[in-house]
């Protein structure tokens, strides 16, 4: 019931907007591709908002709309009115189709082949039993451990599979905590929380990252070296603050935790050649001003190497996360058509925007950003909320002298992940409620502190990247 | 969000009654069929593939009039309409071959000797839930609530 | 050597040594005619009435050690051994004539050119190998006696387990049975009495609990979502009420509200009803299993209900029968005097053999029909089957101890066989008895009153 009617909702609006004269809308020199891309625009943002399909589907869904209504070859009654003066101009379908396949999606299946190729060879859960070692028995130590070990690790595989990962070797260790041990909440939320602040710490951390990425060209252009060299800090800083946080919210009153978990390094070849195009993939992305290839052709390396080893099989093929892939190159479609078709620029005209202080903007769009992402996808807020931006970036002119670009997006981009005050908020947030250690208001009040500190933190480092010259 | 079914067979009128009061938790995101017997849960079976209604899990009862519960459940092991549906076993007594031939041959999933406690069979029952949402490969994040987390761990980690 | 060959010896050697009228003595009851240890040189014949032999074990004992009847030899040892010396004390049981002859007997078939020994020889071991053969078969009955006295001690001790583990459940059965109604009765009065509706439902549901079957509800509640435009599970729930037409449903817009709490309420009541019946049929299966545990255990006679017994039966053997139709036909019988312990037990032996071969054999529609009517003088039980049956070759054996065609083991600890149904039908002046055919096997008991 509640299904049909957030369908009807989300799809009745934009037909409505589609179908009020162009003139109607307060926007000057609006044109009809342009008022078309509006409608397909609320389109998104109403099903992202609502979700009566999943996500990824709306990303199908926009990519679809704008090839029958706003591209080069588009639908027979979409191209009535084609050569009038304010039609506009139309995309091309080729650039359309090509975003299911752009470089940013190949660079986050390299991460994908990374990952898989780590669960299967269980090389993740043997690095983290070998990095929780250090780490003691001491049960705020313990946390500690945990919560970088999932950070570091969502750096390179999806925040759900660590999460997952990281709660399937705690929760029985949670299950022998006395009742009443606040400490069960301080590491059913640490988990999830370091994973969605880790997932900042690289480009392919999470696919906001990856729509950063792909705003980030030109003069803007971020190498995968230079994300991490701000980006790691930034982890490491709110990773800090949310254990202490956690610690003096919910201290843990058992005296000793004992993670256990079993196994050992593999040894056979294959499992070699995992580790060796693991590290090597990392270095080579770090160091990409050494040897020229772009962090795209490396991302080839790990989807090649594990292809041709049979590490990766066709089984294994079929159980690649196409839904993240896709919503993303949704995203990349979007922004397509808003960049392209000049409506970004025509609505940027239309607010007096440069009567606002660029930093005003900036916080302002932090805010909105985070507001949204708490309430949906992630990913669908990047890609809402990031073409818009990056063109806004560009277009006022105060902004250039506080960082541009570069500046807007990352504080964007960063800011998709820093949403965390609720179990719909983040896949990992939701599973680690559902666990049924923590309260909703426990994860709020934590989680809404976390991403208050997390977005000052950003403009902190933003502010530091301006003093030494970044921008 | 699509309702899971719950399909419980047992010859004891009071016993599915039990069966219900301590499943009811589950009543937001599931729905139940009752049968007094395998040839009524065969109808039953009919009705939902036509309706196409999702069956994840049936708790069936060994000893009953007519077609016992080991019978049923090898001959519902065949049947290619509810491959990814979740077997278990409720009995009060199975001999230890009717046991071996019920794991052997029906494959059930699970087994529980009555009586049972209301906390073992509703984790019971999440489990098979969770195994069959992700291996049907439905939107499990609809159904987070009633799943069993490790067993959700399991299928998320890869 | 056979038994007509050696009548003819002993005849010959009757005539030729013992017809010496001379040569006989006449024993009364409880005379000895030789002493252990004694010397003897005669070899006795018995004419007439027996003897017992007994001698000193090793324990310094006395042991039977064998019986001498007419046409059997005495003293054949001590005679034909150079020893002379008794190995028995031999007694007479009743008053008895031998005849004898002594070292000194003349050899009167000389001329044949036998020894007297070898005229004596074949008769004498004869003799000897019937006295043993004799032996042999008390030693067969004794251990067949023991065998049975075993099987019954066994049954005793099951019967005394039995007793204690029904006297503890009972207890347990007693409190949730006691505190069943007792809640039932109060819960209403206490927290239902402002909400008449409430109570109302609440009652419906601890009268009758959930009268109609998975079946009827299924169909009803499709029938209610139509015609109300209900959620499946308002319908359902609202089918299970079963709500009588002379209860007026609220307008449409409080139906789902009214349906959602009346259930609970009848839930409530359905839940006291069923907690009911269930702590009836645990207390039922209590008494049987300690009215079968009287049985073995020498509880007296009294007056017995035939129809109460087969019922404590069939209530123990309700599992196994829960694939079984049974059909009943039992007329107005008077009591019998008689242990019901013991009678249970012989119903439970007959059911559960027929529900054996029921099973074993996997006859569709399998049935088991008992009937009993009032005779002028008995009364006549029936239990029939319609299993394979009993092969002809084997239906006399049946009430032999240690046939079976069944498996080992201790099946529900129950059945231990038609021949204790047999004594203790035999031990009331009753009978038993079996017809049997593919397809119908009647057992009969007829027991006097």
């Amino acid at each position: 019931m509640r299904e049909k009617l957030k369908f009807v909702i989300a799809s009745a609006l934009p037909l409505i907007i589609l179908n009020i004269p162009t003139e109607f809308i307060p926007i000057q020199g609006l044109s009809i591709v342009e008022h078309r891309l509006i409608a397909i625009f609320v389109m998104a943002l109403l099903f992202w908002v609502l979700e009566p399909v999943p996500v990824f589907a709306t990303s199908v869904f926009v990519i679809f709309l704008e090839l029958i209504m706003i591209s080069d070859k588009s639908f027979v009654l979409f191209k009535e009115a084609a050569g009038t003066v304010n039609f506009g101009v139309v995309l091309s379908y080729k650039e359309i189709m090509a975003t299911f396949a752009s470089p940013i999606i190949l660079l986050f299946l390299g991460g994908f082949f990374l990952a898989m190729a780590a669960t299967k060879y269980q090389l993740d859960i043997n690095l983290a039993r070998v990095f929780l070692k250090p780490f003691g028995t001491k049960p705020a130590f313990v946390l500690l451990g945990l919560m970088i070990v999932t950070a570091v690790f969502s750096m390179f595989m999806s925040n759900t599979a660590t999460t997952a990962m990281m709660l399937a070797i705690i929760s029985p260790v949670l299950a022998l905590f006395e009742k009443g041990d606040r400490g069960r909440v301080a590491f059913a939320l640490g988990i999830p929380f370091a994973a969605n602040i880790g997932g900042i710490g690289t480009p392919i951390g999470t696919p906001p990252n990856i729509i950063a990425m792909k705003y980030l060209t030109g003069e803007s252009v971020i190498s995968f070296g230079t994300w991490m060299c701000f980006s790691v800090p930034l982890v490491l800083i709110l990773l800090t603050f949310a254990w202490l946080l956690l610690l003096v919210l919910h201290k843990p009153q058992t005296p000793s935790i004992n993670v256990a978990i079993k196994g050992k390094f593999r040894k056979n070849w294959q499992s070699l050649i995992v580790y060796v195009t693991f590290t090597l993939t990392i270095l080579l992305w770090l160091f990409d001003f050494l040897h020229g290839m772009n962090s795209y052709i490396v991302a080839m390396i790990p989807v090649t190497v594990f292809s041709m080893t049979k590490i990766i099989t066709t089984q294994d093929l079929k159980r690649i996360n196409w839904d993240v892939l896709w919503l993303v190159s949704g995203g990349i479609a979007l922004g397509m058509g808003l960049e392209k078709s000049g409506l970004v620029g025509h609505l940027i005209e239309s607010i007096p925007f440069a009567s606002f202080h660029p930093l005003f903007i900036l916080f302002l769009a932090t805010i909105i950003t985070i507001i949204m992402a708490t309430f949906m996808s992630n990913t669908a807020t990047a890609n809402l909320l990031i073409p818009i931006m990056a063109v806004l970036a560009t277009s006022l002119p105060g902004m250039a002298q506080y960082g541009g670009t570069r500046l807007v997006v990352l504080a964007v981009g960063f800011a998709c992940s820093l949403a965390m005050a609720l179990p719909v908020s983040t896949p990992p947030n939701a599973m680690a409620h559902a666990s049924g250690y923590i309260e909703t208001s426990e994860m709020m009040k934590a989680g809404t502190i976390i991403s208050g500190v997390g977005i000052l933190g950003v403009y902190t480092m933003l502010f530091v990247l301006k003093q030494v010259g970044f921008f | 969000m699509e309702k899971l079914t719950i399909l419980c067979i047992d010859d004891q009128r009071d016993v599915l009654a039990a069966l219900r009061k301590d499943l009811e938790s589950l009543n937001e995101f599931c729905r139940f069929e009752f049968c007094e017997s395998a040839d009524e849960a065969e109808e039953v079976l009919d009705e939902l593939d036509a309706e196409v209604i999702p069956l994840a899990v049936i708790v069936c009862d060994h000893i009953m009039p007519g077609k016992n519960g080991v019978e049923f459940l090898i001959e519902f092991n065949g049947d290619a309409r509810f491959e990814h549906t979740r077997k278990f076993l409720l009995t009060g007594m199975a001999t230890h071959d009717d046991t071996i031939t019920a794991i052997n041959q029906a494959q059930i999933n699970h087994y529980i000797e009555k009586p049972w406690e209301k906390e073992q069979i509703l984790e019971v029952v999440k489990i098979l839930i969770t195994e069959f949402v992700m291996s049907v490969g439905m939107e499990y994040q609809s159904y987070l609530s009633i799943l069993h987390q490790q067993t959700l761990y399991k299928y998320l980690r890869t | 050597m056979n038994k007509k060959q050696n009548e003819e010896g002993l005849k010959r050697l009757v005539a030729t040594y013992f017809s010496d009228p001379a040569k006989r003595l006449k024993l009364e009851k409880g005379d000895v005619l030789l002493e252990e240890g004694a010397v003897n040189d005669r070899l006795y014949l018995v004419l007439q009435g027996s003897f017992i032999a007994n001698n000193e074990n090793i324990e310094d004992e006395q042991q039977q050690l064998f019986l001498a009847t007419k046409d059997m030899f005495i003293g054949v040892i001590s005679f034909f051994s150079r020893s002379s010396i008794c190995v028995a004390t031999i007694v007479a049981k009743e008053d008895c004539e031998v005849a004898f002859i002594d070292h000194n007997q003349r050899n009167k078939a000389e001329k044949e050119g036998l020894s007297l020994i070898e005229q004596f020889m074949p008769v004498v071991v004869f003799d000897l190998f019937q006295r043993q053969q004799r032996e042999q078969q008390i030693i067969f009955e004794k251990e067949h006696t023991l065998e049975k006295l075993y099987q019954a001690k066994k049954l005793a001790s099951l019967g005394q387990m039995a007793a204690g583990i029904a006297h503890e459940l009972n207890n347990a059965i007693a409190v949730v049975s006691r505190n069943a109604s007792w809640l039932n009765e109060h819960v209403g009065e206490m927290f239902l009495q402002e909400n008449e509706e409430a109570i109302r439902f609440f009652q419906m549901g601890s009268e009758t609990g959930q009268s109609l079957s998975s079946r009827e509800i299924r169909v009803q509640a499709k029938a209610l979502q139509n015609k109300y435009d209900l959620d499946e599970d308002a319908a359902r729930k609202l089918a299970e009420i079963n709500v009588p037409s002379t209860i007026k449903l609220p307008p449409l817009e409080q139906l789902n509200d009214f349906i959602n709490r009346s259930h609970r309420y009848w839930e409530l009541g359905a839940s006291f009803h069923d907690l009911n019946i269930a702590a009836k049929h645990a207390s039922h299966v209590v008494g049987s299993v300690k009215a079968l545990a009287a049985g073995s255990s020498g509880i007296h006679n009294g007056h017995v209900s035939i129809q109460e017994s087969i019922d404590e039966a069939l209530t123990l053997l309700s599992s196994p029968l829960r694939t079984i139709s049974v059909r009943l036909k039992i007329r107005e019988l008077p009591d019998i005097l008689a242990n019901k312990g013991e009678l249970v037990q012989v119903w439970t032996n007959l059911i559960k053999n027929a529900i054996d071969s029921l099973k074993q054999s996997g006859t569709e529609s399998p049935e088991v029909y008992i009937s009993a009517k009032p005779r002028a003088t008995y009364v006549s039980i029936r239990f029939q089957d319609n299993g394979p049956g009993i092969a002809k070759e084997e239906q006399g054996k049946i009430f032999q101890p240690n046939f079976t065609t069944k498996e080992k083991g201790l099946d529900f600890g129950l059945g231990l066989g038609l021949t204790i149904c047999e004594r203790i039908i035999g031990n009331y002046g009753g009978e038993i008895s079996v017809k049997s055919r593919p397809g119908k096997t009647v057992f009969k008991i007829k027991l006097p009153l």
